[in-house]
């Protein structure tokens, strides 16, 4: 139909229009433009369609030549127009939209066949979409609170509540919130993986976790039936790991990270909103066959030849010693990376840990890490761990809303990437995601109010959990989940993204598109030095460029996840990587069966012990382990009254032969035990008695040459804590720490 | 005020689970975390690496467990008082022997199960007839094996006979336990 208005050329107009025709010159006819309205619009995915534009002289060219809305002209960026809900991209009569917010949009556009024109009206309808989803920063930040700093109630709370006046409470309020938190475009960029097309399908990802909420409303569509494993031998339902805990299930709260079904009108999205779920509670079963199972060995459900994606780890364990190498667990990660998908191999993503502060759960040790805390170094390690020191586990560090470090998260030169998770959802946001459906249980909800004990403080502070949210009725949602635990699944979903936009990568492939194109964050994130007498040591040396351009920090690995570009090379990846090949151990000393390389590890000395090994294999480097003995004969289990500062004090550089330094360890951190292994205990008077640590920060460096590896002891004096078990608090080591062997394997091709 | 001190360790229940506490709460608490209890070596028990026997315990499954005398559950088996059941043995490490963990306190238990890892290029055969093992889930590309002793026998007796015969690359008890929590 016709637009009537459309057709108001003026008098003088048609008289010209007249004479040009008695003159013998072709008659002009202006181009016609119609209405158009667009339905089937989805919330951050792309919809393509015409202007209905049309001319009857054929050999016209029509343009678009103005889009105006609300009657204001926008002005294009190489036909990008940037309307208040979505980007509009035209060429020639074709136009495809991207809804950014939900909201109907209706614009005018011109038509011009460059002599006269005409104007219509495009209606974009409503996108369907997720009615959480415009909280959730971490897929796309645009400066939005996610439930926190809900700062006038706090204020109301901390007078009539905690009774503060109200200048303290003000002042309580702004010694405690970060006013630069909240920083638009600081997200994964999953936008712009939706906008190419790709959400997930075709990829599968396990949760292996507390259990997983297969029926969730947000979460059921995504859950492949049957194939999810209750651990616990006797259960009833053994393919049913929902948790009957009260107060919360972190299974279900990382699953709706990864993949919480997209567009439905429930919830937010996951990641990956399209990619289907496993669930496996092995944190209530934890046995060596439940761990092979979860890694998908035969019997386990999961064939080698399905397109099994990746596994999502947010566990681990946090313990103030260096657990030894665990050559079992390794073969048990290679299964998962080498066997599964004909080959191609399943991710594992893991979280690095919530120890960047203090030394887990172990408060007898007690502020053992005031100076790490002070000087920003990490307390524990992420390399503590032995799960985390092989290439086959992907470490992933957390960030905030802000792309910072966030307060929480466990450096290490193993960290291969960070992810989203922020703070506690308080002060500062964190992650909008499942809970377990119903008030009756979960982090929202009655159960954890009450056990709170402090209802008016959950009703201010995080008010999304608070049964009676307006926007979180049934409590089958939180805003509160945070942790690594929250940045391995926000990473696994990226990385199922990258498999459905590309299946034939292998896990290899995977790391190397994340290396490739993950976000260098806090660019400017400074280096940590250390005075040691009259010398100095770079405890944190930020980002450390290596020798094949890639930028690597033990904050944030390769740097924040950016799940549009990783889709983007995913879908031209090339040249496929080699084969992949891994070298034998290169060892010295003790580690290759030998004597004591009886190497002293000068106290307070910044020069330290410098031990150099050859690498002969001309090979592209993925990964390096290093395995270390360092002994220091104070270091004892049952050392009362006090305990040597020799483990707080080690501090390791590796240089590679290209010149790259790694710190491996920083010195400041908690280790204040022997070495130990479940299976055989402590290694008594060991600092590192058989540990491997890895170092991803020599990705690409040709491996062969000389690497060179600096012990450095970086203290002098006592350590003086509160609340340690040690009466008598952390004695500066008399003795010196000694290396006694050491050796290296890479990984690569 | 109006929370309550004593509703505390409840609390801490409620945010165990999640994966980092909730510091801002115990701020304005005034709450002083008291130093958990480091684990110390102890009794004389047999122990087995950072395990340490409690033979006082024996684990059943639950629909077998006398109530009156349960101490505690992992998975679905019921911790019972030893003197309670008609167990044998209850210093030695057998199936269903409850050990505690040093590092992180958790009780656990023995599954009866050893953890091989084969040695490259080696046959599970031998092993097997050689110590009356039976396989129990293995994953052979990477040389992972699970398996059980076919009789019920003192497993660390076992153990050191398998980690002696050179056969494998590594061998361990595999206990049911707390080892991990979310992170």
């Amino acid at each position: 139909m016709l637009n009537a208005n459309k057709y108001r050329l003026s008098g003088l107009a048609i008289a010209v229009a007249l004479s040009v025709t008695a003159c013998g010159g072709s008659k002009n006819i202006a181009p016609d433009a119609q209405n158009v309205s667009v339905g089937g619009v989805y919330s951050w995915q792309p919809i393509q369609g015409s202007f209905a534009v049309s001319d009857v002289n054929a050999k016209d060219t029509l343009t678009i030549t103005s889009i105006q809305e609300n009657g204001a002209t926008i002005t294009p960026q190489q036909g990008v127009y940037t309307l208040s809900n979505g980007i509009l991209t035209v060429s020639g009569k074709n136009f495809t939209y991207l809804p950014i917010l939900d909201a109907a949009t209706t614009i005018q556009y011109t038509v011009s066949d460059g002599k006269s024109s005409d104007t219509a009206t495009l209606q974009l309808a409503a996108a369907v979409s997720d009615p959480l989803a415009y909280q959730q920063w971490h897929l796309h930040n645009t400066g939005q609170k996610a439930y926190s700093l809900n700062l006038d109630a706090i204020k109301a709370f901390l007078m009539e509540e905690a009774g503060f006046p109200e200048e303290a409470a003000d002042a309580w309020i702004a010694a405690r919130v970060d006013p630069n938190i909240l920083v638009p475009g600081e997200d994964m960029n999953v936008v712009s993986a939706f906008a190419q097309g790709v959400t997930g399908n075709g990829s599968i990802a396990v949760v292996v976790d507390s259990g997983l909420e297969i029926a969730h409303e947000d979460l059921a569509a995504n859950v492949m039936p049957n194939r999810s494993l209750n651990m616990i031998s006797g259960a009833l339902n053994v393919t049913d790991p929902t948790s009957t805990s009260a107060y919360g299930d972190h299974g279900t709260s990382v699953a709706g990270l990864i993949a919480a079904e997209g567009w439905n009108g429930m919830g937010g999205r996951g990641v990956a909103p399209h990619a289907k779920l496993i669930g496996m509670n092995y944190l209530n079963a934890q046995t060596d066959l439940n761990a092979a199972l979860a890694h998908g060995i035969p019997g386990s459900g999961i064939t080698e030849s399905e397109p099994l994606t990746v596994f999502n780890r947010s566990y681990g364990i946090s313990y103030p010693a260096v657990i030894a190498y665990d050559e079992f667990e390794e073969a048990v990660q290679g299964y998962s990376a080498m066997v599964l998908r004909n080959g191609l191999g399943a991710v594992n993503t893991k979280s690095s840990g919530n120890s960047f502060r203090s030394p887990g759960s172990a408060s007898w040790a007690g502020s053992v890490c005031n100076d790490a805390r002070a000087l920003g170094l990490t307390c524990l390690n992420g390399n503590f761990e032995p799960s985390q020191n092989t290439p086959f586990y992907f470490s992933v560090a957390a960030v905030n809303s802000n792309g910072k470090h966030t307060s929480y998260s466990t450096a290490g030169a193993n960290v291969l990437v960070s992810a989203p998770a922020g703070e506690y959802g308080d002060l500062a946001p964190a992650m909008v995601t499942t809970d377990q459906m119903t008030c009756l249980r979960g982090y929202s909800g009655f159960p954890s109010v009450e056990a709170g004990g402090w209802p008016e403080f959950d009703e201010a502070f995080t008010p999304f959990n608070y049964p009676g949210h307006p926007e979180n009725p049934s409590c089958n949602y939180t805003s509160t989940f945070n942790g690594t635990s929250s940045a391995a699944p926000n990473a696994a979903g990226v990385v199922s993204l990258i498999h459905s936009a590309n299946p034939t990568l292998s896990y290899r492939e995977i790391k190397d598109i994340l290396v490739k194109t993950s976000t260098q964050v806090d660019p400017d994130n400074e280096p940590v030095v250390l005075t040691i007498g009259e010398g100095s040591f770079v405890a944190h040396p930020g980002w450390v460029e290596n020798a094949a351009g890639y930028a690597h920090n033990n904050l944030y690995g390769f740097g924040r996840v950016n799940a549009g570009e990783a889709v983007a090379m995913a879908k031209s990846y090339a040249p496929r990587m080699p084969e992949q090949y891994i070298s034998d151990w290169v060892a010295l000393g003790t580690q290759a069966g030998e004597a004591s390389l009886a190497l002293t590890v000068p106290d307070n000395n910044a020069d330290g012990a410098v031990q150099q090994i050859e690498v002969t294999e001309d090979m592209k480097v993925e990964g390096v382990q290093f395995a270390f003995d360092v002994a220091n004969p104070e270091l004892l289990s049952d050392s009362w009254p006090s305990q040597t500062t020799a483990g707080i004090d080690l501090a390791i550089e590796v240089t590679s032969p290209s010149g790259t330094k790694s710190v491996l360890l920083s010195s400041k951190q908690a280790i204040v035990e022997p070495t130990f292994d479940f299976s055989s205990g402590y290694q008594e008077g060991y600092i590192l008695k058989n540990v491997v640590f890895l170092s991803n920060a020599f990705y690409g460096e040709n491996a062969a040459g000389t690497w060179s590896i600096r012990l450095v002891d970086t203290n002098g004096a006592d350590l003086n804590v509160t609340n340690s078990y040690w009466a008598e608090g952390y004695k500066n080591n008399l003795a010196p720490t000694v290396l006694e062997g050491v050796a290296v394997r890479v990984f690569g091709h | 005020m109006k929370f309550h001190l004593s509703v505390l360790s409840l609390a801490l229940c409620a945010f165990a689970n999640n994966s980092v506490a909730q510091p801002l709460k115990d701020e304005l608490l005034q709450k002083t975390q008291q130093p958990q209890h480091k684990m110390q070596n102890n009794t004389g028990a047999p122990q087995y690496g950072v395990y340490q026997l409690k033979p006082e315990l024996i684990a059943v499954p639950q629909a077998l467990a006398d109530n009156s005398v349960r101490k505690h559950d992992i998975g679905n088996m019921a911790l019972v008082a030893a003197s309670a059941t008609d167990v044998d043995d209850a210093l030695a490490f057998r199936r269903n022997t409850v050990v505690q963990n040093r590092m992180t306190g958790e009780l656990g238990v023995v599954t009866g199960n050893i953890s091989l890892l084969q040695k490259k290029g080696a046959d599970i055969e031998p092993l097997l007839q050689q110590f009356n093992l039976k396989v129990v889930r293995s994953a052979a590309a990477t040389g992972v094996y699970i398996v059980q002793p076919n009789s019920d026998v003192d497993l660390l007796n076992l153990l050191s006979q398998i980690n002696g015969s050179g056969l494998v690359k590594t061998a361990r008890l595999d206990i049911l336990e707390k080892r991990y929590v979310n992170q």
